[in-house]
Order: C-alpha cells, then structure tokens, then sequence
C-alpha cells in the first residue's frame, strides 16, 4: 500500500492519496496519468493490466488500485 | 427530417404526447417505432445499413458473452469496414486514380444518416461485453432501440450501452416540471443554433470561400467559426438531450464549458466529450496497453531513461488517437494535420510535464492563481482556434495560406457578407446578433462554470419569470436569428 | 374523492399556464405578421382567386403575369379569364391555387405558363415561399398543400412570415394605414401601381416603358436537374385537369431572340421534353420561342422590359391577340 500511494505521488504529486476515493470520478487523474500508473504498475509488480482493468472502480482510490494489483498478482 | 423543420416538431410532438398517453410497458415500443419512422423518413434504403449493424452487433454479443474470440474482431471489422467503404471509398480511389493519371468520376455516394454515430455506439457495446463490462442484450428489439434511438442518432451524443439501455426500457411516469426543463434546453438549443451558428455561418462561409479574394480575415474567419461550430454542435447537443428528458432519458453530455478549457487535452475533456471519452476507452486504452506498445516502452526506457520512456508511449498513443479523429472527420490531409495537431500537443504537453513544473518553480509561477489560470485559458483558446483553420479550410494549402494572411494582411473590418441572405439586410445588425448572442452564451457558461445549474435556478423561479424566459427565447429566434445557407444544416450531421 | 379533487387541483395550474402561454405566444405572432407583412399583390390574387368567377385560369410565373392581358384575353375568346400567375410560383403552388380555387367552381380551362428555370432550380426560403399559402383560406386543399409545402422547411418559414420582414420596423405605420384604408379591405389595386407597372384588378401586370437590366444569365438544362417536386406537381396538376374535366393548355411565352440564341441548345431541350409530357398526359403545348408558333416580331428585344422575358404592357397586348388567336384556332 505505502509503494503504491509513493509511486501515484511520484507521478501526481497533489491529491490525497490515504483519503481520495474519487481519482476517477473527478477527472483528478487524467489518462496520461493513468497509464503512467499502469506502466509503473506492470514493472513493479510483474502484472498484466489489460483494457477491461480499466474502470473506475478499479482507479478511483489508492486502495482500489492495490485491491486490483493484489487480484491480478493472483 | 432535420431539426429545425415543420415536420421534425411535430414528429417529436407526437412522440412526445404519445409516450405518456400509452401503457408503460409498451413505451420502449413506442420510441423504438418512432426512431424507425424517422430514419424511414431520411430514406429507406439508410435503414439496410442500420439493420445491418444492429444484427450483425447483436449477434456478436451474444457469441462473445458465450466465449467466441472471433465475434468481436470479425463484427468490428465489418461494422467499421462499411463506415469506410462508405467515407473513404472515393478519396481511395480517387487518389489511385490520381496517381495513375486517370480521368476520376467520383461516385455518388451519400453517406447514410449518423452510420457514424451508431457504428461508435454498437462497437463500444460490443467491446463493454467483450471486456465483460455489461452482459449482452438478449432482446433483439431492446438492442435494435439502443441503436436508433432517434434523438441522438444525428449527430450524438455517442451513448454507452450500460447507462442508456436500461434507461429506455424501463417504464417513465409524467412529470410537467421535466417537460418544462426539457423544453428550456430545447428553445436554448435552437437559440444556439439559429442565433449564433446561422448568422456566424454567413461570415463563416464568405472568408473561408472567398479566401483568395477577402485575404487577411482569417481571424475574424476562424473566431466565427468558433462560435458557429460550438454553437450550432452544442445547440444540435441541447435540442438532443432536451428531447430525451422530456422522454425521462437521461443522455450523456457532449460539453461542458470548451472554451473555459485550460489546455488543450482539458479542451477535449470539454469539447464532444463523447466522442473523446469513447476514443480514450476503445482506442486509447487498448493501443498503449497492447504488447506492441509495451516493448515499444521498454525500449524508450533503455534508450531515454525512466521518464520519457515512460511517457513516449502515451505520446504515441495519443498521437494515433487524433489521427484517428482527424480521419473520421473526413479523409483529407487537412483533417489528418488537424488530428495531429492537436496530438502532437497533447503527446509533448505530456513529456515536458515534470519540466513545466520545475520550470513553473524556477519562475516562480503560482499555477493556481487566477491570472495564470486566464492566460492557460488564452492561450488554448489561441492554440484551438489555430486548429480551426485546418478543420474549417478545404485543403492544407488554403489552411496555410489564410493563416499566413491573418498575420501578414490582417484585417478585421470591410464588405464581407452577402446581407441578401441576412434577413435584417445589415452586416451591422447581423454581427450585433452574434455578439449577443455570444455573450448570453458566455454568461451562462461562466455560471455554469461556477456550478450553477442554471435552468434548475430557472426551474424554482415564480411562473412570470420562467415564461418571459421561454417567451425571449422562441420570439429571439425569429426575430435576431437566421436560417442555414443549405437546407438541412447541423454540421455534424454530416459525419 | 377527496383525491381526485385534490389532483385536479393540481393539473389545473399547469395546464392553464400551458393554454395561456400559448395564447400569448400565438397573439404576439399574428400582431407582429399583421404589422409587419405588407399588402401584397398576392392576398389580392388568391382572394380574387377564391371569390371572383371566371372560365379561364392562368398559372405560372411572373413571365405570365406580365405577358398575358387576362381581359384582353378574356374578350377575344369570350370567356371570363384571371390571371394568378406571379414570380415565384413554382408548380407545387400552381397545384393548390388551382385546387384552391376549385372548391367553389370549376373553370373550364387552365392555362398554365411553363418557364424552364423554374423547374431546375429549388426554391429559396424568402418571403415568398409561404406566401400564398400564408393567404389561402382554410380547407382540406390548404392542409394537403401544407403537408406537400410546409412540412419539409424551417417552421418559422409559414408560422411567422414576419420573419422576413423584421427589418422593416420602419415600415409598420405605413402598413398599418394601407391596412386601415378601404383599398385593403376591398381587395383594390391602387397600393401597388408604381414607375414600373400598373396592376389590374384582372390579375394582369401592365410593364411600364424602361430599360434593360442585367447580363442573360444561361442556365444549362439537362433531364437530371429538373427538380423531382416540380415536375411531379405539374404531373399531379395534369392529371387533376383530366380527372375534372378541364382543358390544360400549357404555354411558354415569348423571350427575347437574344436570350434564345444565347441558350438555343438548353431551350430547345426543356421544349421538348414539355412537348414529350404534352405527349404523355394529352395536353395541348403551345410554346412561343419555337416551333411553329413561333414568330420572330414578337421575340424582338425592343418589346421585352429585361432580358429574361417580362413584355411591356404594349407588346403583352399584341401576344395576348395572337395567344387568343391560336387558343381558339383548334379549341
């Protein structure tokens, strides 16, 4: 969890990552951002994110996002 | 049928009235009727490439939903393969032909009423099963009304399967005050629409036609057709939504505030959001996640380091993105160095962002105060009228040479309009028209940028008010706006 | 009960808001056609058209209202004749003013002047488009004429013609006093002679002595740029006469011979396919600029107001005589 929220501020340093839930819904991250969080993902974690990944659910919070990685690494 | 026409209100009247009067198990019948009457009227032979898509779609849904790999692939290819048969078939062969050095008839082909519109919509949906998104439509007939759901069908807004579907079969229960709201963003529509973009059309076309004897005024040119293709995309938009929620329908919303738009990836978060939103989740997405990318990205990270190895593939991803725009707005180099244009901005905007922000310290620039935010605003408005003259031109060259004018001729005042087709027979009177209404569009939009919801504030006004509302607004129409050099007229209902 | 009661109460504000909204909406509208519109010749026409008894009909464009003196006419052949024909009146207008006036009576011959431009080009929406819709009285024809003319366009077109004229605000006094004169209310002419014309209470506009205006303009025929709707409502037209029994006589009038020449090629194929529906639908076709009724005085350019076809009273006259002639030669 602490990876994930240093690598998200890495890339976007402003939001609140321990308490935002709306990454997503707010257009607070944009695609650029999100696939830049993907990339990382992928390298750090040694997973595959495909397209159907790519929902709201699984990026509107820093939690969601290690919910997803935590699924994926299986 | 077009919107403005006698034929258009009635029909909507009546579908209107109808959808209340009838059980409410029977309403999704009713509108699915009333789309297949409207596309009938626009020619039967269009319906053939409508059925066609709506089968082969709903077919390749079900196959997908049962675990076919080769549904999808094989119902995109045809799905997209007749759009560019139809779209592309004579530039093809035109160019061939050109090479060849022969002689070139184009061939009539008319493009069938908004196959653009609903070829996004089924392949989006076709997609959304694929990724497992939302389950497959088992209802032929449901399918077939998600496909031609009148309203939309012209000109967008491009709906998603899991949140229009629903909306449409379900059962809708009569509400004045929806009616009412309804009704305002429909007069507000055709304010847009017959106000500005009729009137701003007629300067429009006189210094895009006439651009090699009216040189120099190109500015005024390319700032009218801001305000023509906003407003008359945005007011085809408004009369869409407004007809779907006197229906109960809720339709998603193409734009919000464009020229508010601090950049100019904000500007197309704001501007056919629909259209954006729909490239970013099937085209953007599945491009810069696809293997081919990844190792394109690994070896940018060998060769540039971390950062821009990172950031190249977003880069290219964007930049097919708005290739891919440009080309579906027709297939002409001009259209294709507009969609480039604007990637080639968004994809380097992208790669120098960590610089901009080390550089905005150095400087320091507080990025959030106002007057920092107003000169982001300028200056993507600067850069997208930029664009404009590529997207409004009919060729590169004349892009070109007209932008090279506007600075090297620059002019702003004379004789450009034909006024025998301004109705008030003054080009005074008729830029006063558009000056207002741009600045009534201007201070809605400013409030709506605040998060005023501006017909709701309408909505609880006492009755007097909201009818002089309505009442300015229709008499407006007649009286300050004007009517499309071609019959027909919304710009994007050619796509 | 108690329910229902209080449920009507609750339409009840709606809906006479809705009705009075609307009341108001359409009050404004007539005000505004009434201060804005101008007496026209065509409220004149269509009210003569409707009221006035005649055996002869004529139909068409300006070309006919300028070159054929309806009285004239009306004592060679001995039957009563009116002239409704007037600049832009394209055949789908014909049709109805023809079926217009068939409600009360029936004429026993309509003559029907055919101008070939008017077939290939669309009519534009000005103020003339709706206009003798906007004065037909109200019938079965009146709505089959809106579903075949007004349904299609821009509904400002027919519901607020103002539309047109709303920068002649000026203009509202003059209207209003011509609006309150007997002139008006009696249907007269007075209003529209002018330095050009002078009008006839007959229909008939007499083209005072002037001068020639503007270049010829060629425009090309061809088959496939005749406009579907122009030749389906001639058509519909030519069969309505058969179905009631009334002669069709289609005639084109005389243009200047340099007009012809200019254009020979494109007039001598839009003649001939009258001639072909002549054929067809059993008409007779009587055309001025060739063939063998043809003659050469009558196209002299001294006799034409412009190069496009409109005579001066004088020479309307005198085709008039010779139109009457040949009209009864074989009638």
């Amino acid at each position: 969890m602490e990876e994930i929220i240093s690598i998200l501020e890495e890339i976007q340093p402003d939001p609140d990552y321990e308490t935002c839930e709306t990454l997503i819904d707010d257009n607070i991250l944009d695609s650029f951002a999100i696939l830049s969080i993907i990339s990382e993902l992928e390298d750090e974690y040694d997973i595959r994110i495909t397209p159907a990944e790519i929902i709201p659910a699984n990026f509107n919070s820093a939690k969601a996002i290690y919910a997803m990685v935590k699924r994926l690494q299986g | 049928m077009s919107f403005v026409s006698t034929a258009f209100i009635i029909f909507v009247i009546l579908c209107i009235a109808g959808y209340y009067l009838i059980p409410k198990q029977y309403q999704w019948c009713w509108l699915l009727v009333f789309s297949y009457i409207y596309y009938l009227a626009a020619g039967p032979r269009y319906v053939i490439f409508l059925l066609f898509s709506t089968v082969i779609t709903y077919v390749g849904g079900l196959r997908a939903e049962q675990g076919s790999k080769a549904a999808v692939p094989v119902v995109l290819l045809l799905d997209f393969g007749a759009l560019a048969i139809i779209k592309y078939t004579n530039f093809v062969l035109g160019t061939f032909a050109g090479i060849a050095g022969i002689e070139f008839h184009e061939l009539d082909i008319l493009l069938p009423l908004g196959i653009s519109f609903y070829t996004f919509q089924t392949a989006g949906y076709l997609l959304d099963v694929y990724w497992k998104r939302c389950k497959a439509e088992h209802n032929f007939l449901h399918f077939a009304l998600f496909v031609s759901f009148f309203p939309q069908i012209m000109q967008g807004p491009i709906s998603r399967y899991g949140q229009l579907a629903e909306q449409l079969c379900a059962q809708h229960t009569f509400d004045i005050r929806r009616i009412e709201s309804g009704l305002y963003r429909i007069a507000w529509g055709f304010f847009k629409k017959m106000v500005i973009a009729d009137n701003a059309a007629l300067y429009v076309s006189a210094i895009f036609d006439n651009y090699m004897t009216l040189r120099g005024y190109g500015v005024l040119g390319v700032l009218m057709y801001s305000a023509q293709l906003y407003a008359d995309f945005s007011g085809g938009i408004d009369i869409v939504i407004g007809i779907a929620e006197c229906l109960d329908i809720t339709l998603a919303e193409n734009f919000r505030q464009p020229f508010f738009a601090t950049s100019i990836g904000d500007f197309w978060h704001r501007w056919h959001i629909t259209l954006g939103t729909w490239m970013k989740d099937y085209v953007f997405y599945p491009v810069s996640l696809s293997r081919w990318m990844g190792n394109f990205g690994k070896w940018c990270r060998k060769r540039f380091g971390k950062n821009i190895g990172r950031a190249m593939p977003i880069c290219v991803g964007n930049i097919i993105v708005f290739l891919v725009v440009g080309v579906w707005h027709g297939p002409a180099w001009h259209y294709i160095i507009y969609g480039l244009y604007n990637g080639l901005i968004i994809g380097i905007s992208g790669l120098l962002t960590k610089n901009f922000r080390s550089w905005k310290k150095a400087l320091k620039i507080n990025d959030k105060s106002a007057g920092f935010k107003l000169f982001q605003i300028v200056r993507t408005f600067v850069l997208v009228n930029i664009s404009w003259y590529l997207d409004c031109a009919g060729s590169v060259g004349q892009a070109y040479m007209m932008f090279k004018d506007s600075i090297l001729r620059f002019r702003i005042f004379g004789d450009i309009i034909d006024t025998y087709y301004t109705c008030s027979g003054s080009q005074e009177v008729t830029m006063a028209c558009i000056v207002f209404g741009c600045i009534v569009v201007f201070i809605h939009s400013l409030m709506k940028e605040r998060g005023v919801d501006v017909r709701a504030a309408l909505l609880d006004r006492p009755i007097p008010v909201r009818c002089v509302v309505l009442f300015l607004l229709l008499a407006s129409l007649v009286l300050i706006g004007n009517q499309p050099l071609s019959q027909g007229g919304f710009i994007y209902a050619n796509f | 009960m108690q329910n229902a009661k209080g449920k009507t109460g609750k339409n009840f504000i709606p809906v006479a808001v809705t009705t009075i909204f609307v009341a108001v909406v359409i009050v404004f509208n007539m005000v505004m056609n009434y201060l804005l519109i101008p007496y026209s010749f065509t409220r004149l026409k269509v009210h003569m058209l409707e009221t006035m008894q005649f055996n002869n009909l004529i139909l068409g464009s300006s070309h006919a209202g300028t070159n054929i003196d309806a009285t004239h006419l009306a004592g060679l052949t001995g039957r009563t004749t009116f002239n409704a024909a007037q600049g832009e009146q394209f055949p789908v207008d014909s049709y109805y003013l023809l079926k217009d006036a068939c409600i009360d009576q029936k004429p026993d011959r309509v003559i029907y002047e055919f101008d070939p431009t008017y077939w290939l080009t669309a009519q534009e929406i000005d103020s003339s488009y709706a206009n003798m819709f906007y004065e037909m009285r109200p019938s079965k024809e009146k709505l089959q004429y809106f579903f075949d003319k007004m349904w299609k366009v821009d509904f400002r077109t027919w519901i607020s013609p103002w539309y047109f004229y709303r920068s002649q605000f000026g203009n509202i006094a003059a209207n209003l006093y011509t609006k309150s004169t007997d002139n008006y209310k009696n249907y007269g002419v007075a209003t529209f002679d002018s330095e050009n014309q002078t009008v006839y209470g007959d229909g008939f506009i007499g083209v005072k002595p002037g001068k020639w205006e503007d270049e010829i303009t060629v425009r090309e025929w061809n088959e496939s740029m005749i406009q579907k709707d122009d030749e389906k409502f001639f058509i519909k037209m030519a069969e309505f006469c058969r179905d009631e029994g009334i002669e069709l006589v289609v005639v084109s009038t005389p243009i200047p011979a340099g007009t012809y020449e200019a254009g020979k090629e494109n007039f001598d194929l839009a003649y001939a396919h009258m001639t072909e529906l002549s054929e067809k639908y059993d008409f007779r076709y009587m055309c001025y600029n060739t063939g063998e009724l043809k003659q050469e005085d009558l196209m002299d350019s001294e006799k034409f107001a412009d190069w496009d076809g409109h005579m001066y009273e004088d020479a309307a006259h005198e085709f008039t005589g010779v139109f009457a002639g040949d009209l009864e030669a074989e009638g």
